[in-house]
């Protein structure tokens, strides 16, 4: 397992202080997807603006950064 | 178990009495794994654990947070195998497996004891109820609210800490794990909660600043705590 950082730059920047372990990059990423889903699920309960250029980011413990998750990549609309 | 049961020095002495093997649980380690036969019940001593259901792909809902003091699986006494599991947190757990014959020797002989672990199922399921309607109908905020004040009272009347000052030990994955959603997720609410000066949280150290403010945004009521004649016996 390796410990990775998913950094959420939202209406507010929510940095993973305390990280997460996964067995590689792919669940990282995966997760990272799956939290910016969660949050916008909320914001579409709670009635908030989806901005769809907020991010998540998944670094190294020591920052570097491995990958970028936009929310506009995540859901998918259809007028 | 005595915040809710009167129990008479000689029924107190029996549950003392009983010999249970004490065993130490490193931290994410099962105490009782999903699908075990288990012979018997454990008393958590030290530590947090928490009994959790898993999805094939990995994913956890944790379903209760016992913290010490607390019977956690005395329903294995009638039913001895259950689907569930229950593993530490992240922290080390010392746990006594109390063997099922033990017990079922000691509510027989007095009835007493055997109302008072009732009641300590009783309590186990109002809690799971709050628990459904968190993750069922309450939002983020509102249910990591209930679930802090909730976890405050209980460690409180543990004696492990005061209800608006309290450790606790768990990693972010976990407490998400309890609350439903995302450890992401999760974070960005505390820090809501942290901002609007709800609470101060410091490591593992949970400062809840206004608990009125806290009990109000969590809609918290802790009547499903108590008991509504304190503890009682019927003679």
């Amino acid at each position: 397992m390796t410990r990775y950082h998913l950094n959420l730059f939202n209406d507010t920047d929510i940095l993973d202080e305390e990280g997460q372990d996964f067995p590689n990059i792919a669940a990282a990423v995966a997760e990272a997807v799956r939290s910016a889903r969660d949050i916008i699920a909320e914001h579409v309960l709670t009635g908030r603006t989806i901005h769809l250029q907020h991010r998540m980011e998944v670094t190294d413990p020591e920052g570097r950064l491995l990958s970028t998750v936009r929310f506009g990549d995540v859901v998918r609309f259809e007028q | 178990m005595l915040q809710r049961s009167v129990l008479t020095e000689e029924e107190q002495a029996a549950i003392c009495s009983l010999e249970g093997r004490e065993a130490g649980i490193e931290p994410h380690r099962d105490i009782v794994r999903p699908g075990e036969h288990t012979d018997y019940s454990c008393l958590v001593v030290s530590g947090l654990a928490a009994r959790f259901g898993q999805l094939r792909d990995g994913h956890r809902q944790i379903t209760a947070i016992h913290i010490a003091g607390d019977m956690c699986d005395l329903y294995s006494l009638m039913l001895p195998k259950v689907e569930w599991a229950i593993q530490a947190l992240s922290s080390p757990v010392k746990i006594l497996k109390v063997p099922h014959r033990d017990l079922l020797k000691l509510v027989r002989a007095y009835p007493a004891v055997a109302e008072a672990f009732w009641r300590d199922c009783v309590a186990d399921g109002s809690i799971l109820a709050q628990w459904v309607v968190n993750v069922g109908r309450r939002d983020a905020r509102m249910r990591t609210a209930h679930l802090l004040c909730e976890l405050g009272v209980r460690m409180e009347r543990a004696g492990l800490g005061r209800r608006d000052a309290y450790t606790l030990d768990i990693v972010q994955t976990q407490l998400a794990d309890a609350l439903g959603m995302t450890p992401v997720h999760m974070n960005r609410i505390i820090r809501g909660l942290r901002e609007d000066g709800l609470l101060v949280t410091r490591r593992r150290d949970i400062h809840i600043t206004d608990w009125a403010a806290l009990a109000a945004a969590g809609g918290f009521e802790g009547g499903y705590l108590e008991y509504e004649d304190g503890p009682h016996r019927r003679l």
